[in-house]
């Protein structure tokens, strides 16, 4: 039905309604609409369902049917023009979410350009329970709700006219107990064909400022796969680039680089940039799109890219320094004590050693690039991870701290086992104990995970970003690295001989050893605490059944003895278990570590504190990592470290990366790096900062801290971006 | 798609425009020279020295008959004048498009809203509303004394066609005169300006 005029679109509307009105009866909903002014274009409200379902979905839209020539506009409306807006008047159940803009097309006028829709077209509004499944008070009882929308919009063709119109919708309630729960109306078709934009908003796109246009680069998201012929975007900024001139795409792969024609007045520095990419197929209605939102290139003081060889250098030299990092020392300074025993021994002695040493080698590296291989498929499927993800995982935790329990126990001398317990002091005197070594590599790779060592940070950062293949041979650096002593030492023992004789000596600093270890699972426990509280008892249990299971395998008794006394350990702990979480969930909760100078990070509360100070220092930190810790410790915390961030106006925040959280994980990508810590000053414009050393020093931080504002504020007055 | 992904270089839909000498803000804005519904010619730079409010006008567009129905364009005019600043108020609709008028029609019709620009200036061929990149009606401008472009967007910031939003919107072209009065920096310089598209020739 077309209509030419005003007052057709009114007599028809009028019409519909008084027919929609006869048809009213206590369950089909009713339409009304008042003061309408639609030149045009037919535009009724329609609805998703025909009966309000508590804590069902409901969605309400604007159906426009509009004259050939004629358009209105998408959110952002181009040069001209303005998009439909609408005051809504809903039962206070219920709230209007933010709403999704079906994809608009580009409408060409002169020299200008529009974003808009032609035709018929549905503009949605979804509509969500405020509490899941419960009426507010003053809905609770009626039959019916009303919702009233006071529209108005734009209509265009070369010349505009405004329209408006109140449309009421009086919906009745369905409470489960009736016959037409959840119906669907005849109208919901419509809402499952809108062509909205992916769900997903890309964020990692980049934006250039290439002088007179912006280059954008980003991944289009995977399933883009309808063969396109059409691509374009549309601008969701004002006052950043030309509506008009269609937008150039460079594809490979599913990279995407986009070329847009700057705005003349667009500011001199932008933040973000920000739009919705389209791909059309062969059919015009085949369209799909996705929003992107760009962020401004950074510029880094004092770091460049960095080359390959460079970076596999510090992730080698980062391996070495792990060796002496507080997780992985107690480990292995007991393996290479084993070598004391060697160096006297012959040749045939000494090539065994060599062996020893580089299958152990061959663990640590296996290990490794298993941990690189699941992390670049894990981040390859979209995942936002990085270094020491394994420690975002609660149940890893717990293992680890079981698994060190156990070493512990082992070096104490609660019992003997071959790969890891006594004889891994021994390893290299072994025969066949290759299967023993290799396992020590795994070991230590392991118990190495909590830990990042200086210059790792910036290995691992690149490591991650970069392509699968550079990614392994950074790995292999790191993992090279970490071996690299072990396997030294096995070519050269004599360099050992500075050490007293093998004796009992051996055994006292074997057992010394434990207590280092058995601080590491506590401090694991801990970690676990502010994961998951409720694990921590069921970790000890596991600690303690392990530890009888352990003293079981050695106890002098008979075989079915042990069995059954196995069996009732377990039996006995699974019901200490759960009867202890009952008393745990009772409880009082723990309370996140408050502490009012260093603020928690957010995205929002980053923003507000660059709107609101100079410079932002942010600790990247998380409970699981050691360093973190050691650093927050002797450092961060301390009155000195407040005194003089407060002196030069710097905030403090702390972002505590200690569970899974994309954002963070994005921001720490955005510095370069995948792994905590990690230390970054930001100054104010968010686009110069700098990351410091992994190992803080109060001089140290004063020093990279003064640097940067030094340099920084160099840096700016000069106006140099990269 | 995947195939297409696939491909190492596709380039689509390759169109690059001219790029249009627009005018910036904090650069000398652009020379013209157009002639008044009388006739009379005007040139910018006949008027260094003086600040220069440019409007660009189309009497039928709806954000236009906002401001000039509610009176809020007129009172601009007024108080921009008393205090020495030329107005002009230039219509680019090309001739068989709407708000285009010939100059006895614009003069008419320029007493009936009584506007209080200086002059009514007629840009039928578009050439100047495409120099100044003027997208829509109404698009503001304002140049200072030395003929530089202190201000380039929107008259206010309430986008829409509504007479009762007038009321409580921040003007930025009052805040701008104010701020050029003062010899001060204009604070809101640039802003996406809104309206009906100018109805350039095809």
């Amino acid at each position: 039905m077309k209509i030419a005029n005003l007052l057709g679109a009114y007599v028809f509307l009028m019409a519909s309604f008084s027919l929609a009105a006869e048809a009213t009866t206590e369950s089909t909903p009713a339409y009304r609409v008042e003061n309408l002014k639609s030149p045009h274009a037919e535009v009724k409200l329609v609805a998703s369902h025909s009966h309000l379902v508590e804590g069902e979905p409901f969605q309400i839209g604007f159906l426009f049917n509009i004259e050939p020539e004629w358009h209105i506009y998408w959110r952002n409306p181009g040069d001209s023009g303005t998009p439909l807006s609408v005051k809504w008047s809903i039962p206070s159940s219920l709230n209007t979410l933010p709403q999704r803009w079906p994809l608009p097309k580009r409408l060409p006028v002169g020299p200008l350009a529009n974003y808009g829709y032609e035709g018929q077209v549905l503009l949605p509004f979804d509509l969500e329970w405020k509490r899941a499944s419960a009426w507010a008070t003053e809905d609770r009882g009626a039959s019916r709700v009303k919702i009233t929308a006071r529209a108005d919009w734009l209509i265009c063709r070369v010349e505009c006219l405004p329209a408006e119109g109140t449309f009421e919708i009086e919906i009745p309630i369905e409470r489960g107990d009736g016959v037409s729960s959840g119906e669907l109306s005849s109208d919901k078709h419509l809402f499952d064909k809108v062509p909205y934009a992916d769900k997903d908003t890309i964020k990692d796109a980049v934006v250039v400022d290439r002088g007179s246009e912006y280059e954008v680069e980003f991944t289009a998201p995977e399933g883009f796969d309808a063969p396109a012929i059409l691509w374009d975007f549309y601008s969701g900024d004002e006052l950043r680039i030309q509506h008009a001139p269609i937008p150039t795409f460079e594809l490979s792969d599913r990279r995407v680089k986009l070329h847009l024609v700057k705005d003349t007045n667009a500011p001199a520095e932008i933040a973000t940039l920000s739009g919705l990419v389209m791909a059309q197929g062969k059919e015009a209605s085949d369209r799909v799109g996705f929003e992107i939102v760009a962020n401004a290139a950074t510029t880094v003081v004092g770091a460049p890219d960095q080359p390959l060889a460079l970076l596999i250098f510090f992730a080698l030299l980062g391996g070495i320094l792990l060796n002496v990092m507080p997780c992985v020392f107690p480990v292995l300074s007991l393996k290479i004590l084993g070598f004391v025993h060697e160096a006297g021994e012959g040749a045939q002695g000494r090539s065994r050693l060599r062996r020893h040493g580089w299958v152990f080698a061959l663990g640590v590296l296996v290990s490794f690039w298993l941990l690189a291989g699941l992390l670049i498929v894990l981040r390859g499927s979209g995942v936002a991870l990085g270094w020491g993800f394994q420690l975002q995982s609660p149940l890893f935790v717990s293992a680890l701290a079981v698994l060190f329990l156990l070493i512990g126990l082992n070096f104490i001398g609660f019992f003997e086992l071959n790969f890891s317990g006594g004889r891994l002091a021994t390893a290299g005197a072994t025969r066949g104990g290759y299967v023993s070594s290799f396992l020590s590599g795994v070991l230590a790779t392991v118990v190495a995970t909590p830990c990042t060592a200086p210059f790792m940070g910036v290995a691992l950062g690149a490591a991650l970003a970069l392509p699968p293949l550079s990614s392994i041979l950074i790995f292999t650096g790191l993992g090279f690295g970490m071996a690299l002593p072990y396997v030294l030492l096995s070519h050269f023992p004599q360099w050992l001989r500075f050490l007293p004789r093998p004796g009992a000596w051996m055994e006292t600093f074997r057992q010394l050893l434990a207590f280092p270890i058995f601080a590491t699972a506590l401090w694991l426990l801990w970690v676990i605490l502010k994961q998951n509280p409720d694990l921590v008892i069921d970790v000890l249990m596991m600690g303690l059944l392990v530890s009888f299971v352990v003293w079981l395998t050695r106890a002098v008794m008979a075989r079915t003895t042990k069995a059954i006394l196995g069996l009732l350990a377990l039996a006995g702990g699974l019901w200490l278990g759960n009867s202890m979480r009952l008393i745990s969930e009772a409880g009082s909760e723990i309370k996140a570590e408050s502490n009012s100078f260093w603020q928690p990070f957010t995205p929002e509360a980053f923003d507000e504190a660059l709107a609101t100070s100079e410079y932002v220092f942010v600790d990247f930190t998380a409970s699981w990592c050691i360093t973190c810790q050691v650093n927050k410790k002797v450092v961060l915390n301390t009155d000195a470290a407040k005194e003089f961030f407060a002196e030069r106006g710097v905030t403090a925040m702390r972002a505590d990366w200690t569970h899974q959280d994309p954002q963070i994980s994005k921001v720490l990508e955005s510095l370069g790096r995948s792994s905590v810590p990690t230390y970054a000053i930001f100054r104010r414009d968010r686009k110069t900062y700098a990351v410091l050393p992994e190992i803080l020093s109060l001089s140290l931080l004063s020093d990279e801290v003064q640097k940067f504002m030094g340099q920084s504020a160099s840096n700016n007055s000069e106006g140099e971006t990269k | 798609m995947k195939k297409l992904f696939g491909l190492a270089m596709v380039f689509a839909a390759v169109v690059s425009t001219q790029a249009r000498a627009e005018a910036k803000v904090g650069e000398a804005a652009p020379a013209f020279e157009l002639k008044d519904v009388d006739g009379k010619a005007h040139s910018l730079a006949s008027f260094k020295g003086k600040t220069v409010v440019l409007e660009w006008l189309n009497h039928e567009c709806p954000f236009v008959k906002k401001h000039y129905d509610s009176g809020n364009m007129q009172k601009l005019q007024e108080s921009a004048t008393k205090d020495g600043v030329i107005w002009l108020s230039i219509a680019s609709s090309a001739p068989g498009k709407e708000g285009y008028m010939d100059a006895v029609t614009t003069k008419k019709v320029s007493a009936e809203k009584k506007s209080k620009a200086t002059a009514v200036l007629l840009d039928a061929s578009g050439a100047v509303g495409k120099v100044y990149g003027a997208k829509v009606t109404p698009h503001m401008y304002v140049i200072d004394g030395t003929g530089k472009l202190v201000y380039n967007g929107a008259i206010d910031d309430k986008a829409s066609t509504k007479v009762e939003d007038v009321k409580g919107a921040k003007s930025y072209v009052s805040e701008a005169l104010a701020s050029v009065k003062k010899g001060e920096a204009v604070k809101v310089s640039a802003t996406k300006p809104y309206g009906c598209g100018v109805k350039y020739k095809d």
